[in-house]
């Protein structure tokens, strides 16, 4: 039971992450994207094909996670920056299909619908991480690592400026910002955490299935982010935590899987819907994002 | 010195400006004065890089900066209002000042690397603009929460912070109570140093005797008249529009 109680604490970790990763683009710069949990996946199949096929370790394929994701994030940036509001909205979702398509066609490099099995563990100072309570303390402190730095960017200069994009466009241009570049920067750093999220989660579960970055990812990630409270960082943490104990939580109702699965997105809707009424700046109640 | 060649630009068949050439010496406050529609505010999107003209150039000192990117053109030291008010209500209002510095450019190990005491630094100065303007009381709240005098006052110190050596203003008082108008002509005469040049676009002639050395009269996307304010006043076609034809005294 305890192990259980941890390993569903080190998907908190992961997908806290993400959560906080997509807070960056939504809450702070006011890009809203629907392509989060396939830039999750670019980071997991990265590090699960280079360490099948070259023999990568976690750090080895984290770091080309975190790579992968950024760079896929400003091939999708360059274009789809031309349009903004509901255009980037499905200009991203495209993305999301199409990368989807790829993970789940490419059957010779992905493995295909079938996967991709028996991912490494990660190993430190020689030894592996193989109790969940290890994973827990390893990827606590990564994600604590990943979220000092972005806490430390949205208090920077830089920060402040990704807030004023949010805000209006034409004045930072006038005050001499190159708004096109502070946006594609700030949805490289976003890309790059989510990769690298994405190389966690795969040596974690030790495996890779294409349905786990479809678009259902995406929406899930950006229910934790509104539910959260956009422009906070710890808000959509926080939504994170609670959108992946909630499901794991209805585990031990007296009911069988057939009606337990369609319940969870019963469930995901419902507290959805309740808190655009009751809450809509989320748990944390923050003063970003778009409205 | 900012010089407009020969400068037009069409909207499909409406031709907003049309062959406009003015020179703007360092030093001077010009007023650019014409009735609504008359192009006042295209000619500062054609400067500033916001539209691109459809003939003529645009000469910041010797530089040719026709159809360069907004916010080149501002870096090299163009900075304008805007005729709304337009501050970030987001944000507080000493970082709406200290965001418009230079120094604040989108580099990403640069801005993590920026240490405490150079932000406060910042700030300091920032918060010395806004005193300059007797806003320093204000600094740290939300910008949209201050009046809307206020945060055209705010606009203000975001060009100080900029470091702008040209300022185009757009109808800083459009939307103001006449009360507020007298402040508006000591806050555009102070902020006024050697080597910068003022342009203020105003619809109030009483604003613009009060702190315009020069005057520009654009109508229909052309220039009617330069000179003085009270040669101006006396050119007929401001006559014209602004008391209508016949009035001659």
């Amino acid at each position: 039971m305890t192990t259980y109680i941890v390993g569903v604490l080190v998907v908190v970790m992961i997908f806290g992450l993400l959560a906080v990763s997509l807070d960056l683009l939504i809450g702070y710069t006011g890009l809203f994207t629907i392509v989060h949990g396939a830039l999750f996946g670019m980071g997991a199949y990265t590090s699960a094909i280079l360490a099948k096929s070259l023999g990568f370790g976690f750090w080895g394929g984290g770091l080309a996670a975190l790579a992968a994701g950024a760079l896929i994030s400003l091939l999708i940036a360059i274009p789809s920056l031309r349009v903004s509001g509901h255009y980037l909205v499905l200009a991203s979702f495209g993305v999301q299909e199409v990368l989807h398509a790829l993970y789940l066609n490419l059957d010779s490099v992905t493995g295909g619908p079938a996967g991709m099995r028996g991912i490494p563990r990660p190993r430190i100072f020689g030894s592996e991480i193989a109790s969940n309570t290890a994973y827990l303390a390893l990827y606590s402190v990564l994600a604590a690592v990943f979220i000092f730095f972005l806490v430390a960017l949205v208090r920077s200069p830089f920060g402040l400026l990704l807030k004023a994009i949010r805000e209006d466009e034409l004045v930072p241009q006038a005050l001499g910002k190159p708004v096109v570049a502070l946006k594609i920067k700030a949805f490289m750093v976003s890309g790059a955490t989510a990769g690298f999220a994405g190389a966690m989660y795969a040596h974690y579960i030790t495996f890779v299935s294409p349905e786990t970055f479809d678009v259902h990812a995406s929406i899930l990630i950006l229910s934790m982010v509104l539910i959260g409270g956009m422009g906070t960082l710890w808000g959509p943490f926080l939504g994170a935590a609670v959108l992946t104990v909630l499901p794991e939580a209805l585990r031990f109702l007296p009911l069988d899987s057939t009606t337990l699965g369609p319940l969870r997105q019963v469930v995901y809707g419902v507290v959805l819907v309740v808190f655009c009424f009751v809450r809509p700046r989320g748990l944390a109640g923050g003063r970003g994002g778009i409205e | 010195m900012l010089r407009l060649d020969k400068l037009t630009k069409s909207f499909g068949g409406l031709t907003a400006i049309n062959d406009v050439s003015i020179t703007f010496q360092p030093g001077e406050i010009v007023g650019l004065i014409g009735p609504n529609g008359a192009g006042k505010t295209t000619l500062f999107n054609l400067i500033t890089g916001v539209l691109p003209p459809t003939q003529g150039r645009v000469f910041f000192g010797e530089r040719d900066i026709t159809g360069m990117r907004p916010h080149r053109v501002a870096r090299l030291g163009i900075g304008r209002t805007f005729q709304q008010t337009r501050i970030f209500h987001d944000l507080k209002v000493v970082d709406n000042v200290v965001l418009a510095r230079p120094e604040v450019n989108g580099g990403l190990a640069r801005a993590l690397c920026t240490l405490p005491s150079v932000k406060r630094a910042w700030a300091q100065e920032a918060i010395a603009h806004l005193e300059f303007l007797g806003l320093a009381d204000r600094a740290q709240e939300y910008g949209g929460d201050l009046s809307y005098a206020e945060q055209k006052l705010v606009m203000f110190a975001c060009l100080m912070a900029s470091g702008a050596t040209t300022l185009l203003l757009d109808e800083p008082t459009a939307g103001l109570d006449p009360t507020s108008h007298l402040g508006m002509i000591d806050t555009v005469t102070r902020l006024r140093r050697p080597g910068t040049t003022i342009v203020l676009i105003e619809h109030n002639l009483d604003i613009v005797r009060g702190c315009c050395d020069r005057v520009v009269f654009l109508a229909e996307g052309a220039v009617k008249a330069v000179g003085s304010t009270d040669e101006v006043e006396r050119s007929p076609e401001l006559r014209d529009l602004y008391f209508g034809t016949g009035s001659t005294k």
